[in-house]
């Protein structure tokens, strides 16, 4: 009684799987970055943010960690940090900086090609390294 | 008969495994004699950890230009100069990573091994230098091995 599912099934299966694969891609908008906005003020990340993008793993971002403002996009102000590698990980990788507007972070900016990837929306705290020590 | 068969096809399987492996020097060997990144450059290290899949071996480009191979347990380096750069391997499939970099700038790029339909992907991830620094202690230099393979 038992059937075997024929060879071309699987085939076909394993394309379209393939192919969900490939398609499952972030919607990037195009975000040019303004650097007249960017600050020397180090900012100190005070909890821990974990930053999902649809289709892209996690981002775990660490307490403690410090951040500058680099610049700012229509979504918000744009942060980088030397201390932890920031990256939108789904079918391929891109190196991004963290979009954060009215203390929530919103999504990703993505550096080498200058575009926006939304997140969920997490509440996040930056604080002037030195203020609350 | 039967532990004959099994002995052939675990020795298969080993060879599967461990048979690409690289061979050069320890990354702590080959450290004594890497010259420090110059002012003007970056520096992106490129290695594989796992021995997953042994027998997929891209090539690894680097904008389009083939800089090594991604040998398990094997590392290599490229020093580029400030810029933006797209990482890739293709298998059956292109699995790209874009990073900038910055002069004097050191980033860590690890090679991972994921299931494709009929071969693996290779799929390059830019990693926290904590993370890179000690993975590569893993690593044998599999640098100048771009070029002499048939693969994609």
């Amino acid at each position: 009684m038992t059937k075997s599912i024929p060879f071309i099934h699987l085939v076909a299966a394993g394309a379209l799987a393939s192919l969900v694969a490939c398609s499952a891609q972030q919607i990037k908008t195009l975000a040019p970055l303004d650097t007249n906005t960017a600050s020397d003020l180090p900012m100190v990340l005070t909890d821990a943010v974990v930053l999902k993008a649809k289709n892209a793993k996690e981002t775990n971002l660490r307490a403690g960690t410090r951040w500058m403002r680099v610049g700012s996009i229509e979504q918000g102000d744009v942060y980088d940090s030397n201390d932890q590698v920031v990256i939108v990980n789904s079918f391929d990788v891109h190196e991004a900086s963290l979009v954060v507007s009215d203390g929530m972070a919103v999504g990703y900016f993505l550096n080498v090609e200058e575009t926006f990837v939304e997140a969920k929306p997490v509440k996040i705290s930056l604080q002037a390294k030195g203020v609350g020590e | 008969m039967t532990t004959n068969r099994v002995g052939v096809v675990g020795a298969v399987v080993a060879l599967f495994l461990v048979g690409g492996c690289a061979s050069g020097p320890t990354f702590e060997e080959y450290a004594s004699s890497m010259e420090a990144v110059s002012a003007d450059n970056g520096r992106i290290y490129i290695y594989r950890v796992s021995s997953l899949g042994a027998a997929i071996q891209p090539k690894v480009r680097i904008n389009e230009e083939v800089v090594g191979k991604a040998v398990p347990k094997g590392f290599f380096y490229v020093d580029k100069p400030p810029g933006q750069y797209v990482i890739s391997t293709t298998t059956e499939a292109e699995r790209n990573l874009s990073l900038s970099l910055a002069a004097g700038e050191e980033k860590y790029v690890r090679l991972e091994v994921k299931m494709g339909l009929f071969a693996g992907h290779v799929k390059p991830v830019l990693v926290d230098s904590a993370d890179g620094k000690e993975e590569l202690q893993k690593t044998k230099f599999a640098g100048d091995s771009g070029d002499d393979s048939g693969d994609k």
